[in-house]
């Protein structure tokens, strides 16, 4: 670049008080004036207010500058607003730098007005050296898939599919298990209405099966994503079933023969399955898989075959019918859902050892009007109606010394629900709910549970339970009764407990795939938990539903909705601009190590086998600069921050005393 | 490992080229590279394709002349692999640096068979010609120079070098542990094997020489100890690493010679570091001078950072000091310390990839916890 | 990327055999002026001969012997422009090396090597068509040669003649240069005063043909060997005396090769004529107590041994003779050769103050060289230092002390 006659711009943001308290802004922009180059420096109290950024655009016009600094808040907030306004005046915004003299010199530093106002013009003063030698750059355009993967098939991703494919876009919506539906399939009512589930959940499922945009890919798993926003690649592998499902029609007589029992897990363990199954009768696609770890023909090669015998419509094959394909998709949607613990991991009651101990999801199914035991509730032991049940919650949730410091959130509202269905069940029952707090913050939830205490009697004790010991054909519960101060022995016959939620398994994996971040206990990381819940940290990559966090269903629905509208604004358009602050290599002086390639989370660069060097995928490349950082020769540098632009910002920041 | 022992007598050299004749003569590789003897009595990395040529190979000099061989391989095979098959003779620690030269895209192994020499240690290049002024030719045999007292006229860091045998390598022809009168040409690969298969040797294992390794390293580990210990005591603080590069003329040979050092131009070659005027008077000096070559300890620091996980512990750097600086005291003294931290040992492995090309979540957890 | 095909035919086997003698110990880095001067590294001896051995390893050496001969990246000759070419020649490398690497010949021959492929430096590239029509390397219309005669009033007393003893054979820098005419005025004075039967060769003279050879353009530089030794044998001349050490090392070293023939002649430099009239008495010099130093012109001391009878002459003038740090084989370059000052006349100057500086510290008051271009750097080095040392040539100085000078 030619500097010819470089014409410099710098405006200093009082922010009110935020800044002019402590940093005396008349003083720097005097000193800032008499930089080399700088033709205008001025101080205004709201530079983001619109006279702010008019000065800006008027000051470009009358004193033609060819560079502006603006020294205010961090760049995270206002850097997009200061280059769109020197942009309308006809200036480059990428010739334009924030120096921020709030977060790191006026917040830190209340109370050392000299020190900090000293600090201000050093700061401003390296940014005038960076922005010497930036490059005006235009935007990298990156063409646009107008296609949308959905991760997961429970009502988060159901909703989000059907959102995007009514908007026109098309959907591959991609399910491990045999069946979309998740968690909601699983039960009995949903409070506070107590619908059935089932009910409300299947108009949707069979919406998404019909629906001509939707291509729902449903025992299948994603094997590799590559690509960035706008283009992704994805290779989705569909699992064998060994059952040619262009063929199978539901009809279940492969499941009335087959003499393999399993546990289900749509059952939780309170039912079997054969080993060729559907999930449930509602199941979407309602077509049979086998499962080969059981299926006496799949595990010994020979025998059995009973299934293939009995099916009138000859769709089983045995024959392993897995494959990859890949897609090109321009948005993603993680929806992949939460699980709950089981009730093995807590010693204290029983490791899963007494036989009517259940988790809440097990209870649900024991609830469930078309599950194991039609609605009714018994004791899986012995098959007795249960007169006595103790709820236990927060097992393993909001307990940082051994489990999950979180609140698993939505177990107040399902005790107090399990509690009431209880009690229609069985009348003359006693039902116990053991509690730290009640949560019940939605809408008619308070009324919910008030209902539970008042018209159904359901008793609330306000007290931890210390452990559970079996005596006799009862259950001796240990607890106490904190409002009281008294400990509390309930001879229970069956115990309910609220297991702690936890994002679902494998989801780690799926994250490394993605390149998307996970938090410190495994749920996915928005990009900004206030303002940008549904984004995750990677461009083009949406999350929605418990996933992000357990929520219940109408939270779920919402997300789901908030997701798929931002998939749908991102894919109206026909090209996606890019940051171009992009990584270069300079051919010359790189001698193809490797280094970078190996250190790029984005895999934006490769070796360019015949000629050796490195180069760099700007549509793929974020432009974090490790590789720079990474690099021996400085052959990789980031473009308008290149080891030259640092130096002279070290030298500007030690030059003055 | 096993092995094929042979007969020596008093002609280790010559036993050794025959050797290499018979494998150019069977066709088992098309060319050896190897140090071989100049007029002066030195040694140059040279070709031989020809077995009738072998005599003029010296694969027991005790020095290193000038860049590493792993330079040299790099030097061939950087852009391409090699399409007739190479042998290449180097000591133990030039395999490792060819090793991680690999590991950085430098040399391609395709075609190249490498045949590793034991190593005693060797002498500084220019104490090398004084000697071979003066007439004695340690030369045909490295037991002569150790027996006479060659051994403490080694290079510091050969003196205290845990490689005596190489770790890497298709073949290997050891003397270390074998009685005198005998070589011992060991098979550390399948193909090695195939070599000596081939050739007729029976193959035999030799664990006395495993004994006397492991002596010979209990004796340097404590040498190795000591020595850094006083160079952690030498290299104190910012005081210390200015007075130790006082006499440095910031030429950079030793950047040049350093067989990690693969950058084509080196960043402190580059325009950043030429003497502009301006940037002088701008450098803010912390005590109102500015020593003009203020970018050599810039120079070194910087490149310690570049390549002190790899470094493979040659020495070369101090030998090509032309200020006689101990180059290796401070570079081996960073690189033991900072490939213990990361629990690597560079040339250990090709599958291995270095520091700088990995991440591992757990890590350096006694730094930042 | 551009990659062009290198001859390296110019190197013999033995200088390829030199090349890889080279065992990296250092010791020619230490003496550069021109690293000591910029501490700028791509110009030290050790990148030249790597890039050096680059080219050779692709074009004839290892790696051509796996792939066949590999073309040069042209970036690479492009930056070996400066790397080769900003170097004076002086020969402090070879000087340094004890490995017999002799790297400055080497240098000589990269420059020739760069030349045939179309790498040499802009000015150089310049100076090329003027110096092969005009003879020399300043371009100047040949008449101006002997201009020197007329400024120095010798009109009559500096002539060609057809026979004669003594060649005097001027050189460019002398002839051409006027911050040196003073030097062939002074010699032509002294060869009278002692009556020697002498002569000039005129517009017969051509350059000795060593700036060719800085270049490196052996053609050319034999071309000019082949015409200036006909011309001095035509006179039946028995010596030639030169007052430039370039020409004085160029003509006694490189001749014979470049004509592939023996000199019918002896080649002496000016001091070593002047010291043999010393001895025999036709010049007999008073001391005075002037403080001087003496520079060794690389060309004349450390390349061709040059080194006793300039300090024995000055001896004699002074008892306030002192040395400067470097000094004799170990002699600091004056930042002159090697066509520095059209290549880059920045880091000439700066080896020049170098040099100065070294005698400022002895306390100098005239700093005496032997060789124009010597002379010319010095004094521009001097300049810039704004010092007032006083630059001057040991045959001017003799030709004062003995009343002899034009003015």
């Amino acid at each position: 670049m030619i500097k010819v006659n470089e014409r410099i711009g710098v405006f200093i943001c009082h922010c009110g008080l935020n800044i002019a308290g402590t940093v005396n802004v008349e003083k720097v922009a005097e000193e800032i004036s008499k930089c080399k180059g700088v033709v205008h420096a001025e101080h205004y109290i709201f530079m983001c207010s619109d006279p702010g950024q008019e000065k800006v655009r008027q000051t470009i016009k009358e004193k033609k500058l060819d560079g502006v600094i603006v020294a205010a808040c961090s760049p995270d907030l206002h850097e997009h607003t200061f280059r769109s306004a020197a942009a309308s005046a006809g200036l480059n915004p990428y010739r334009v730098e924030i120096a921020n003299i709030r977060e790191w010199v006026a917040w830190p530093h209340e109370g050392k007005g000299e020190e900090a106002t000293e600090k201000a013009i050093k700061i401003i003063d390296a940014a005038i050296e960076k922005l010497r030698d930036n490059m005006a750059l235009l935007p990298v355009e990156v063409p646009v898939t107008k296609k949308v993967l959905v991760i997961g098939g429970g009502i988060a991703g159901i909703q989000a599919a059907l959102d995007c494919a009514d908007a026109g876009l098309d959907v591959y919506l991609v399910e491990r298990g045999q069946s979309i539906g998740g968690k909601m399939a699983q039960l009995s009512e949903t409070f506070p209405t107590l619908d059935c589930p089932q009910c409300i959940e299947t108009p949707k499922m069979t919406a998404v099966a019909q629906h001509p945009k939707i291509h729902l890919y449903a025992y299948s798993e994603i094997e590799d994503v590559n690509g960035y926003v706008g283009n992704f690649k994805v290779k989705i592998k569909r699992k064998p079933t060994f059952v040619d499902w262009d063929k199978c029609t539901g009809c279940r007589e492969c499941m009335k023969v087959c003499p393999v029992k399993v546990p289900s897990e749509y059952e939780r363990g309170i039912a079997d399955r054969k080993a060729i199954y559907i999930s449930f009768p509602q199941a979407v696609p309602n077509k049979a898989v086998i499962d080969a770890e059981n299926c006496i023909r799949m595990k010994y090669g020979k025998g059995c075959g009973l299934c293939a015998k009995n099916c009138p419509s000859k769709a089983i094959t045995f024959e392993g019918n897995g494959s990859i394909e890949e897609v090109k998709v321009g948005a993603i949607i993680v929806a992949t859902g939460f699980d709950v613990m089981g009730v093995n991991s807590f010693g204290e009651y029983g490791y899963g050892k007494y036989k009517d101990v259940l988790d809440a999801l097990q209870f649900e199914r024991l609830l469930a009007p078309a599950g194991p035991t039609s609605g009714k509730v018994l004791r899986p032991s012995d098959g007795r109606e249960p007169k006595e049940v103790v709820f236990v919650q927060c097992v393993g949730s909001r307990d940082p010394d051994n489990w999950h410091p979180y609140c698993s959130k939505i177990c107040c509202m399902y005790i107090a629900k399990q509690a009431m269905l209880y009690k229609h069940a069985v009348p003359d029952g006693q039902a116990y709910v053991f509690y730290i707090d009640i949560r019940a913050d939605g809408k008619g939830y308070e009324e919910f549970v008030h209902r539970a205490m008042t018209e159904d009697g359901v008793i609330y004790l306000r007290g931890k339970v210390g452990k559970i010991v079996e005596e006799g054909d009862k259950l001796r519960v240990y607890g106490v009764d904190t409002l009281t101060g008294r400990n509390v022995v309930i001879d229970a016959d069956l115990v309910v407990l609220a297991t702690a939620v936890e994002p679902s398994k494998g989801i780690d994996d799926l994250a490394r795939k993605l390149r998307i971040q996970l938090d410190q206990d495994g749920w996915l990381s928005e990009a900004h938990l206030k303002l940008r819940p549904l984004e995750s940290l990677t461009s083009g990559i949406f999350i929605a539903g418990a996933a992000q966090y357990i929520k219940d269903i109408t939270d779920t629905v919402s997300q789901a909705s908030g997701a798929a509208a931002k998939a749908i604004a991102l894919l109206s358009r026909d090209k996606l601009e890019k940051e171009p602050i992009v990584a270069t290599v300079d051919e010359e002086v790189c001698v193809g190590c490797g280094n970078c390639v190996s250190i790029c989370t984005y895999n934006a660069v490769e070796l360019d086998p015949e000629l050796k060097v490195a180069r760099v995928n700007e549509g793929l490349c974020e432009g974090c600069g490790a590789c720079a950082a990474t690099c021996p020769s400085g052959a990789i540098q980031l473009i308008n921050n290149t080891k030259k632009q640092i130096f002279e910002m070290i030298t500007a920041l030690t030059r003055r005393d | 490992m096993r092995g094929a022992l042979l007969e020596t007598g008093e002609e280790t050299r010559r036993t050794i080229n025959n050797f290499l004749s018979r494998l150019l003569q069977e066709k088992m590789v098309d060319a050896i590279l190897a140090p071989i003897e100049t007029s002066t009595g030195l040694v140059t990395p040279g070709f031989v394709t020809n077995p009738e040529k072998t005599h003029i190979i010296d694969v027991l000099a005790p020095v290193i002349p000038g860049v590493a061989m792993a330079t040299v391989v790099s030097q061939i095979t950087h852009e391409k692999p090699v399409e007739k098959r190479l042998g290449v003779i180097l000591k133990p620690c030039d395999i490792r640096a060819l090793v991680e030269l690999v590991k950085f895209q430098q040399v391609n192994l395709e075609n190249i068979y490498l045949i590793g020499v034991d190593c005693y240690g060797t002498y500084p290049v220019i104490k090398y010609k004084e000697i071979l002024e003066k007439g004695n030719l340690p030369v045909e045999n490295v037991f002569e120079a150790l027996n006479k007292g060659g051994e403490t006229e080694f290079r510091d860091s050969c003196k205290v070098c845990l490689n005596p045998v190489p770790i890497y390598s298709d073949l290997c022809i050891g003397y270390i542990g074998i009685e005198k009168g005998k070589l011992f040409i060991e098979a550390r690969t399948e193909k090695g094997e195939e070599f000596l298969r081939k050739l007729g040797f029976k193959l035999l294992e030799l664990k006395e020489r495993n004994r006397a390794v492991a002596e010979i390293l209990r004796e340097r580990e404590t040498k190795r100890e000591k020595y850094f210990g006083e160079a952690e005591k030498e290299l104190n603080g910012m005081e210390g690493i200015n007075s130790f590069f006082e006499d440095c003329i910031a030429c950079h040979n030793c950047m040049e010679v350093c067989p990690i050092c693969f950058c084509k131009e080196c960043f402190f070659d580059s325009d950043r570091y030429s003497y502009v005027n301006q940037n002088y008077l701008e450098w803010n000096p912390l005590e109102g001078t500015v020593p003009m070559l203020q970018a050599k300890v810039q120079f070194h620091v910087g490149r310690a950072v570049h390549m002190a996980s790899s470094c493979v512990h040659c020495g070369l750097c101090e030998q090509a000091c032309p200020q006689d600086i101990a180059l290796y005291k401070l570079f081996g003294l960073i690189a033991r310390n900072i490939q213990r931290i990361f629990n690597y040992t560079p040339g250990r492995s090709v599958e291995e990839k270095p520091p700088v090309q990995e991440f591992k979540e757990e890590e350096l957890k006694e730094f930042i916890g | 990327m551009e990659k062009v095909m290198v001859s390296t035919d110019i190197l013999t086997d033995e200088e390829i055999s030199r090349l890889y003698q080279c065992v990296s110990c250092g010791k020619c880095l230490v003496e550069c002026p021109v690293f000591k001067a910029t501490g700028v590294t791509h110009t030290l001896p050790l990148p030249k001969s790597r890039l050096l051995r680059y080219i050779v390893d692709k074009s004839r050496g290892k790696i051509s012997y796996f792939f066949g001969p590999q073309p040069i990246e042209s970036y690479r000759l492009n930056q070996g422009v400066p790397t080769v070419y900003e170097c004076t020649l002086c020969g402090a490398c070879t000087e340094q090396c004890k490995f017999e690497v002799k790297p400055h010949t080497l240098w000589y021959k990269f420059r020739a090597l760069m030349n045939m492929a179309g790498y040499i430096p802009e000015p150089l590239k310049h100076v090329k068509g003027g110096f092969t029509e005009t003879k020399n390397p300043y371009s100047l219309p040949e008449d101006m040669r002997s201009y020197w005669v007329k400024k120095e009033k010798l009109i009559g007393k500096a002539s060609v003649k057809r026979n004669a003893r003594v060649i005097y054979f001027v050189g460019c820098t002398t002839a051409f240069k006027r911050v040196n005419r003073g030097i062939a005025g002074s010699m032509a004075r002294i060869l009278n005063y002692v009556g020697e039967d002498w002569s000039l060769l005129g517009e017969k003279e051509w350059c000795c043909g060593a700036p060719w050879l800085m270049i490196g353009d052996i053609e050319r530089a034999r071309e000019h060997a082949v015409h200036n030794v006909e011309a001095i044998e035509e006179t039946g001349a028995e010596e030639v005396v030169v007052t430039c050490a370039t020409c004085y090392r160029a003509i006694k070293q490189e001749y014979e090769e470049l004509i592939d023939g023996k000199l019918r002649f002896k080649v002496l430099h000016a001091v070593e004529l002047i010291k043999r009239y010393i001895d025999e008495g036709k010049i007999n010099l008073a001391p005075t107590d002037i403080k001087l130093t003496y520079h060794d012109p690389c060309e004349l001391s450390r390349l061709s041994g040059v080194i006793d009878e300039p300090r024995q002459i000055l001896r004699m003038v002074s008892g306030e003779y002192r040395e400067m740090e470097k000094n004799k084989e170990n002699g600091f370059c004056c930042g002159g050769g090697g066509f520095l000052q059209a290549t880059n006349n920045d880091v000439r100057l700066k080896v020049a103050q170098i040099r100065v500086n070294q005698a400022v510290k002895e306390g100098a008051q005239y700093l005496v060289s032997a060789c124009p271009s010597c002379k010319m750097a010095l004094v521009d080095g001097a300049k810039e230092l704004k010092s007032d040392v006083k630059v001057v040539d040991i045959v001017e100085l003799v030709a004062q002390l003995l009343g002899l000078s034009s003015k």
